[in-house]
């Protein structure tokens, strides 16, 4: 005898319930988890380099995606900070399981703030909620002003837009007001910065925003 | 490109709900996927039979039901299809917008036999 099962489950919804885990797993520790994204080489583990030195005060650990190699948890090693590097073997994005198991390297209750340096990718890791307190997109000047539009679910999802590379603004066609207004148009509650990790333009106005709002939460 | 875990998660939640009710056999599985979950309905069906193979949905059909985006404006409760050019609200041009439709990934109903 066949049967019909109307289900109604969310496929995501294991998933799910591991993100609330580590969203409490993180609030009982009182650490704030701030997950990354963007394209490959718009520059996430530059905006770090930069960002974590200027949080005097703050206690600051990085979990590091890549799909293959150390080479960004060697980088940021040497800015003298607790690194954990998960290597995905070809996976595209980083999943909760992932973070579970790179927590038990990391001693959660002496941080104030931990960064998620996710995999590059505009589209994959925007599904995947790790538990965090706050989701950053970045995009740079020399990949062109069209992401927000032709990769929405990124920003959508995202609570924070870094546009980067300012310094490479005379080499491109990015149009900085055109780009603001249309990540307004994807997500109008989206805070927005502009700034260079070469040059350091835009950064204390970045960091300052970041330091309150660690505070705040 | 993570269709192929999807299609693990859709037979893992469908086995484990169909074992409770004493179903041995899949035949049949519906699933909701929205325009902007990110998730390629053809890869999904390509992923399916690869997760399937050697459980209880190794024979079933999958059957991917797409749903549009739409966008609902906050100010003049507008409702319309986002369009390449940005969500805007046709209507009163305001960003005031909010998504209503098209982040679904979910499976819906299936249909077993019992032995």
């Amino acid at each position: 005898m066949s049967v019909k099962v109307v289900l109604a489950k969310n496929i995501l919804e294991e998933d799910k319930k591991q993100a609330k885990d580590l969203r409490k797993r993180f609030a009982e520790a009182g650490v704030r988890v701030i997950n990354m994204l963007s394209s490959p080489g718009a520059g996430k583990t530059s905006l770090l380099e930069k960002t974590i030195p200027m949080l005097e005060g703050l206690r600051v650990g990085v979990i590091e995606g890549d799909v293959a190699t150390t080479r960004d948890a060697e980088r940021l090693a040497r800015i003298g900070v607790p690194v954990v590097q998960i290597t995905t073997m070809g996976a595209c994005h980083l999943d909760q399981s992932m973070i579970w198991a790179a927590l038990s390297e990391i001693d959660l209750d002496g941080l104030d703030v931990l960064f998620i340096e996710n995999v590059g990718n505009l589209v994959c890791p925007s599904s995947y909620d790790l538990g965090e307190n706050l989701r950053i997109v970045l995009l740079s000047t020399s990949e062109g002003g069209d992401k927000p539009a032709k990769y929405p679910a990124a920003f959508l999802s995202s609570d924070v837009v870094v546009i980067n590379k300012l310094d490479l603004l005379p080499f491109t066609d990015f149009d900085v007001p055109r780009v603001l207004a249309e990540i307004a148009s994807i997500k109008p509650a989206a805070k927005t910065f502009a700034l260079s990790c070469r040059t350091g333009e835009g950064m204390d106005e970045w960091s300052s925003w970041l330091k309150d709002w660690v505070r705040r939460e | 490109m993570h269709e192929l875990s999807l299609a693990e998660n859709i037979v893992s939640l469908v086995a484990k709900d169909a074992a409770q009710k004493g179903l041995t056999r899949i035949a049949t599985v519906e699933v909701e996927v929205g325009e902007v979950s990110g998730v390629l309905s053809y890869a999904l069906r390509e992923a399916f039979p690869v997760a399937a193979k050697g459980t209880i949905l190794q024979d079933a059909r999958l059957t991917v039901v797409e749903i549009p985006a739409r966008v609902s404006c906050k100010r003049c409760d507008r409702e319309y299809s986002p369009t390449h050019e940005g969500w805007s609200c046709p209507g009163c041009k305001c960003t005031d917008v909010t998504l209503v439709a098209g982040e679904e990934l979910e499976v819906k109903s299936y249909t077993g036999e019992a032995d």
